[in-house]
């Protein structure tokens, strides 16, 4: 890719290169993609109103977003009153020495967590490792990818990109036993292994799918029940919530939770969805004694208000991934830690800045068909265009493009000039057509005819023939 | 009704095939009895101009023998689709203005690409919202059709003097597909022909990796995607791939010819030519 | 004060001075379902659900009925059943453990059924524990026909109806713990419960 982008962009080539040439990678992703894309069919079939029920997940959190700073008060007046702690977090930096701080306070030796975007995107796992608890990851998915010391290949699916062998050696190693038999025999193992965990851990660590404004609810959703071993057994249960993550009340969920297990896996709810309010109440038999919720701006703030407001929408269902073009043929790593596809070639830049993501708005066809699946509505497609004019605007693109488009679009105005660069450019490619068909040259030409074949230019153009009244139709094979 | 330019010289040779003078199609109830020709502005689009003037005369062809008068406004060069998908919105906007001018005067404009109808319809009046030229985008936004779509939805098609015996598929370009909206116009132009062996696409939504500058800035993923386009495209059997956007059929014409296959890209327009008999 | 100086840089962003509530949320009324909102129709759709979620179901007359067949399933199974005091009866006495975690069998009742999803929707808080229904392997929730709904919304609309009375943990359970992780292969019981029984009680 011509000089976009820093270090980061050195590594989405060299990690997308990688997986291009990985054949079992590369099947993986495709037989991955193509069964939620049935499933995801399939679930949506039985609503007939299902474009209703996305324009509906759009208006409720765009309208969320336009007033949140009056529905972040609200529910962190409301998690208060309940009995909970709130802390605003500006950055990554405050809600870890936060968190790090509740874990000391409470000589935390076993903290176990349920899965969370967020806690990556902050580094949670590192500072709390640092206090000397052990930090334990108990979805099963971000459980292979801890043992495998990676970082998640998809929203949802961390480990879809490991095979049976891989993860079985990873359980043997942690067991120190041989593992028979196939993924239900593994996954007894992951459960036996981490239930103990459960049972003895000091903190739970969670995320937020939605925090219910009008309640001080934190809702938390999950298939395989991790989430609520996390956020009901151990004493202290600390939820991650990104400052976006709202919805206005109790009824708002509806929407949400219709649409969300739809986009995200096909079925029409996930195996458990707990809204939690509060910690244990003095009636309470169990729950948490103590519950943080923490709510992390990260950037998110800059955000509101601007041009990519909408982008706050988003529910994380990793539609716009299981469907992207480009996602199936490179996989999550390429588009660094966290966010990945569409999502994260938006969410990336905006968050950690363009200077350093300029090549990730050009990972991208434009086929747009991010914006058709998307829950909420949300104009990926027209915001990867329009962050390539930031990287224009920003002087962070590359000059001889720059140079080239400004010559191209100078000729465009001037049909002589227009004329006769296509003749130049004609007689150019000659040099290296054989027989009707380009088949090398340098630069641009040679990266488009390193995996194809181009046609030579027309003898004619079409504004010639015009011009001179050449009606027959040009013989031409193709 | 002032065209601007000279009309494409008619030959009536050119239509005589088989023999008899070409007949009109489909309903244009106002027009019939006003009984004059729709008047159209060929939008022949760089690669058209550049790559596939083929495409253009088969366009002038079809719609002349559908009772059109077309013409080609000579100031036309590119719609600044490129440009504007690479960051440069202000070259973007320099190609668009300069289009809006050459197409001032048509009546209907027919485009031989949908990506780049897409680009006027949908990106025009947001490129040049609240600019003294944000009327003339909307404009030339309203005139401006793809090809399919003017036959079907305008010109009312509904049936063609067309054989072509060939075993053929068909690809949905994305932004044609998705921005446009085209999806039953193309089928249901194929489904009036004779003869042919139609065998439709899987995955026929799948994007063909064309991308514009996307296709040589991440070169390798292009490859892979369009690699991916053409397994379907040998699956079906099919020896013709019929398209309405020559950047997508150059893209996987290109790959096809690069492994070897003998599987031809043709524009709907060029197969409607072809087996036009009268 | 952190949470002070967060809310003004958004409220900044939104261009907003202070106060003013927020206008009313968006509301969305969805079509009719595509099963009719009769209660027989939403029964019958609830136990199909049940089925297709893998979850072993019967419709029972009464309670009795529902309580003997739990007696038979842990007893030819010798296994430890746990419970809420209050859903107990005396036949399972010498089968209750009061220790969760050494349970093989969760009985719990349903405050209300979802139809359209198949769900099961749990109050926890007070006596009702939030672990019954999640440590043990197997899990089985008691339906009073009464209390099976159409829809999602129904509930949510129900325990957003009296303010402040929301309990410390509403969860809705459809079907048994799952995983894809491995290979994208199905397992069941990863963390909660693999296997689940529902006994719908007609006459409640």
């Amino acid at each position: 890719m011509a000089g976009i982008g820093g270090p980061d962009a050195a590594a989405f080539a060299q990690k997308s290169a990688d997986a291009l040439g990985d054949d079992v990678l590369q099947r993986t992703i495709r037989t991955r993609q193509d069964g939620r894309q049935e499933r995801q069919r399939q679930a949506v079939a039985e609503l007939p109103d299902w474009e209703a029920w996305k324009d509906a997940v759009s208006a409720i959190r765009a309208h969320t977003i336009e007033h949140l700073d009056l529905y972040l008060e609200q529910f962190a007046d409301n998690v208060e009153r309940r009995g909970g702690h709130v802390f605003f977090a500006r950055d990554g930096t405050e809600a870890r020495d936060y968190i790090a701080q509740v874990a000391s306070k409470l000589d935390a030796r076993l903290i176990v967590k349920a899965k969370s975007m967020l806690s990556e995107e902050i580094g949670l796992n590192d500072a709390l490792s640092a206090t000397g608890a052990e930090v334990v990851e108990t979805d099963l998915g971000e459980f292979i990818i801890q043992l495998a010391h990676e970082t998640p290949f998809h929203i949802l699916g961390p480990a879809s990109h490991k095979t049976l062998d891989e993860i079985r050696e990873l359980f043997e190693a942690l067991s120190g036993r041989q593992l028979e038999g196939g993924p239900v025999e593994l996954a007894a193992f992951a459960r036996e292994y981490l239930r103990e965990k459960f049972l003895i851990a000091d903190m739970g660590v969670s995320g937020c799918n939605f925090g219910v404004a009008s309640e001080g609810s934190v809702v938390v959703v999950s298939n395989e029940g991790n989430a609520r071993l996390t956020t009901s057994l151990p004493g202290t249960h600390v939820a991650l919530m990104g400052l976006d993550r709202l919805v206005p009340d109790l009824e708002s969920l509806g929407p949400m939770l219709t649409v969300l297990p739809r986009s995200a896996n096909g079925v029409r709810s996930t195996a458990y969805v707990s809204i939690i309010t509060g910690p244990r109440r003095p009636q309470d038999q169990d729950g948490p004694q103590d519950l943080h919720v923490v709510i992390i701006d990260n950037g998110r703030s800059r955000i509101l208000g601007g041009p990519y407001r909408e982008i706050l929408k988003c529910i994380r269902c990793g539609a716009c991934l299981d469907n992207c073009p480009v996602y199936r043929n490179i996989g999550g790593h390429a588009y660094g830690p966290v966010y990945s596809g569409p999502i994260g070639a938006v969410l990336t830049p905006l968050l950690k800045g363009l200077a350093d993501h300029a090549h990730l708005p050009f990972a991208s066809s434009l086929c747009y068909v991010c914006n058709d699946v998307c829950s909420a509505r949300i104009p990926l497609a027209d915001y990867l265009a329009d962050l390539r004019a930031d990287v224009v605007a920003g002087g962070l693109d590359n000059r001889i493009w720059r140079a080239g488009f400004r010559g191209f679009a100078e000729a465009t105005r001037r049909p002589l000039v227009w004329e006769s660069g296509l003749r130049m450019a004609g007689l150019g490619l000659r040099f290296w057509e054989r027989d009707g068909v380009v088949r090398g040259g340098p630069s641009l030409l040679g990266r488009w005819t390193e995996s194809r074949d181009l046609p030579g230019l027309a003898k004619h153009s079409f504004h010639e023939r015009w011009r001179k009244g050449m009606t027959s139709v040009p013989g031409e094979g193709d | 009704m002032f065209l601007g330019s000279r009309h494409f010289p008619l030959s009536l040779r050119m239509h005589r095939r088989g023999g008899r003078v070409s007949q009109r199609v489909g309903p244009f109830p106002d027009l019939r009895e006003a009984s004059l020709a729709v008047n159209v502005s060929l939008m022949i689009t760089c690669l058209g101009d550049a790559m596939y003037p083929t495409v253009g005369s088969e366009t002038v062809r079809v719609l002349t023998a559908l009772g059109c008068a077309v013409d080609f406004p000579a100031r036309q060069t590119c719609c600044g689709q490129a440009a504007f998908n690479s960051g440069y919105r202000d070259d973007a906007r320099r190609s668009a203005k300069a289009l809006m001018e050459a197409f001032a005067d048509s009546e209907y404009v027919v485009s031989v690409s949908g990506s780049c109808t897409a680009m006027i319809r949908r990106h025009y009046p947001l490129l040049f919202a609240g600019s003294p030229l944000e009327k003339q985008a909307r404009s030339l936004a309203e005139r401006t059709f793809e090809f399919s779509e003017f036959l079907v939805n305008v010109l009312g098609v509904h049936d063609l003097p067309v054989v072509y015996e060939r075993r053929a598929t068909f690809h949905h370009s994305c932004h044609t597909r998705r921005l446009l909206g085209i999806v039953d116009a193309p089928e249901s132009l194929l489904g009036m022909f004779e003869g042919l062996d139609y065998v439709p696409l899987p995955r026929p939504e799948d994007c063909c990796g064309f991308g514009g500058t996307f296709a040589v800035k991440m070169a390798p993923i292009s490859a892979a995607i369009v690699d991916e386009k053409v397994d379907h495209v040998l699956e079906t059997g099919a020896d013709l791939l019929i398209g309405l956007d020559m950047s997508c059929l150059m893209n996987i014409g290109g790959r096809l010819r690069r492994r070897g296959s003998g599987v031809a890209t043709k524009h709907l327009a060029q197969v409607l030519g072809e087996g036009w008999r009268e | 004060m952190e949470r002070e100086r967060l809310l003004q840089s958004v409220r900044a962003r939104l261009g907003r001075t202070q106060d003013g509530g927020a206008p009313a949320p968006p509301r969305f009324r969805p079509m009719a379902p595509p099963f009719a909102d009769s209660e027989d129709d939403c029964v019958r759709l609830f136990l199909e659900r049940q089925a297709e979620l893998g979850v072993a179901v019967s419709a029972v007359a009464v309670r009795d009925e529902a309580q003997t067949a739990v007696q038979q399933l842990l007893g030819d199974r010798r296994q430890r059943i746990t419970c809420s005091p209050e859903l107990c009866w005396p036949a399972i006495v010498p089968m209750w453990t009061e220790s969760v975690p050494d349970s093989d069998f969760g009985l719990c009742e349903a405050d209300w059924a979802i139809a359209e999803t198949g769900s099961i929707v749990l109050s926890m808080g007070g006596l009702r524990r939030r672990d019954v229904s999640l440590l043990p392997p197997a899990v089985g929730f008691f339906v009073a026909r009464s209390r099976i709904v159409a829809r999602l919304g129904d509930v949510l609309r129900s325990l957003a109806a009296s303010p402040d009375s929301l309990p410390t943990c509403v969860t809705l359970v459809t079907g048994p713990s799952a995983s894809a992780d491995i290979v994208g292969v199905r397992t069941l019981g990863v963390h909660g419960p693999g296997e689940v029984h529902v006994w719908l009680v007609e006459n409640e």
